[in-house]
């Protein structure tokens, strides 16, 4: 290239390169560079280093460690890098400082989305134990979607249909493009301070990278922290994203998610109150029956005649008791006089002066009879006693009959 | 005995599982004549602030975007 120029002044280095610096820097304040990352390096300092390249040329890039990154860039990876040109005059040298950088290519997308969903899982977070249960009837439902659009439309409908009696805190939230990630946790933090009794994150669903933030590390941290029960709706039925999984409910659409948080209709509510009045009703009714029935039967006399048939009964009992016992007792009396009689006859039969009624006699002495052991002595005096009569008689001589007198 | 709350203050849920709650109780039929019917007569109130409540109830959206400003305001990333 032919220039017809003609330099008056001569620059210092330094001159030129502040001259440089300041068109440079200017004119690429914000720039998105996309291009495949090689020789990534992450200082100990926490910044990091890497070159941005494509077949035909590479620029040096940086990012601060005070940027956030939602993955792990590897190289060989494409990306979009947003940022601006920054010259270090030291050494003439250019280089892009990068606010962020996302995946570009679909595959990188699917493989960042998969890095992350392993490392979350294996950091517990989609642990169904840890799931918050939803309330059941909320009144106060944090939404976070963008505050125009058929999403938030969809979802006020699907409540003022079915339970009108709550108040939706609407935070409006940038749900795609740069810097939505960072929005979507801010929202998810603000509305999560104001303690409402759920909160519904919600897009009606996108291509993946649409639906990028979602995949991110910043929005899953934000909802995984979020004290309050938190419904995810965002990606389509098929294709979930990481905030779903995150998140203690999933609703495939802003209507389901809308249904979610109104679990029992009005009518459904009405129903139930009317059932549990009438419940009630019957049982403090049908109370109230048996007591004044039993008021009636006092006062109609009937008491009485119930006190008067139980004593009847009662008189009853103590009369068969009594001829039970009775008849116990009466039964033993007659055995006892059998035997009284037997114990008679037997003492009749064993009665001494039984022998002397069939002509046997007794010998007394003394009125006392005399023993069989006494030895009778000639001229002694006896009586003889029998049946009929006594007579006294004298011995006239005695002769042994050769007996022992123990015979 | 604790104090008893309000009822009006409470929220539907809370009237709502009360109401279920003398239900239960009115159902086993063990108490006193006297605690039943107060017990029936704190359902039907319950009942009749349930529905009205459901009744006047209207969908309120507040959205906050303004008024969460000042604290955005004051965290806001550097770029």
């Amino acid at each position: 290239m032919a220039n017809a120029w003609e330099p008056t002044d001569v620059l210092t280095v330094s001159d030129l390169t502040t001259v440089v610096k300041s068109v440079l820097e200017t004119t690429f304040s914000t720039l998105l560079v996309v291009g495949e990352i090689s020789n990534y390096k992450q200082h100990t300092s926490g910044h990091r280093y890497f070159t941005l390249k494509d077949g035909d040329a590479s620029i040096a890039c940086v990012m601060w460690k005070t940027r956030p990154l939602d993955f792990v860039p590897t190289d060989g990876m494409q990306v979009v890098v947003g940022g601006r040109l920054t010259v270090y005059a030291a050494r003439g040298a250019y280089q892009l400082d990068c606010a962020y950088i996302r995946p570009h290519g679909i595959g990188d997308l699917y493989r960042a989305y998969e890095k992350l969903k392993t490392d979350l899982a294996a950091r517990g977070w989609f642990r169904r134990e840890i799931k918050k249960p939803l309330p059941r009837f909320p009144r106060t439902i944090g939404v976070i979607t963008s505050a125009t659009g058929a999403v938030i439309r969809d979802i006020r409908v699907t409540i003022e249909r079915r339970f009108p009696g709550v108040e939706i805190l609407l935070r409006p939230t940038q749900m795609q493009g740069d810097g939505s990630a960072q929005d979507v946790a801010q929202a998810i933090r603000q509305v999560d301070a104001l303690h409402p009794d759920v909160i519904i994150v919600v897009r009606g669903g996108g291509s993946i990278e649409d639906l990028w933030s979602f995949n991110t590390e910043t929005v899953a941290a934000a909802i995984f922290e979020c004290v309050t029960p938190i419904i995810s709706a965002i990606g389509h039925e098929t294709d979930e994203t990481i905030a779903d999984f995150v998140a203690d409910r999933r609703a495939p659409t802003p209507t389901a998610a809308g249904e979610l948080v109104t679990p029992l209709t009005s009518e459904e509510l009405i129903r139930r109150i009317d059932d549990l009045e009438l419940d009630i009703t019957d049982t403090i009714t049908s109370t109230i029956q048996q007591f004044s029935e039993l008021i009636n039967d006092f006062t109609s006399g009937g008491a009485l005649l119930r006190i008067r048939e139980r004593l009847s009964v009662l008189n009853q009992r103590i009369i068969s008791q009594y001829q039970r016992m009775t008849a116990s007792v009466t039964g033993t009396l007659n055995l006892n006089i059998v035997m009284l009689d037997h114990y008679t006859s037997a003492l009749t039969m064993l009665h001494p002066h039984r022998p002397l009624r069939l002509g046997y006699a007794i010998l007394e002495r003394d009125n006392v009879p005399v023993p069989t052991s006494h030895v009778l002595q000639e001229g002694e005096t006896l009586t003889i006693v029998r049946w009929t009569d006594r007579s006294a008689v004298t011995v006239n001589s005695v002769t042994s009959n050769e007996r022992t007198n123990h015979g | 005995m604790a104090k008893q709350p309000v009822i009006s203050e409470w929220s539907l849920e809370e009237k709502l599982l009360r109401l279920e709650e003398i239900s239960s109780a009115l159902d086993k039929g063990e108490l006193a004549i006297e605690v039943q019917l107060a017990l029936y007569e704190e359902g039907v109130t319950l009942a009749r602030q349930c529905r009205e409540y459901i009744d006047k109830a209207k969908l309120k959206i507040t959205e906050l975007g303004s008024m969460l400003q000042n604290q955005a305001d004051g965290s806001s990333e550097d770029e």
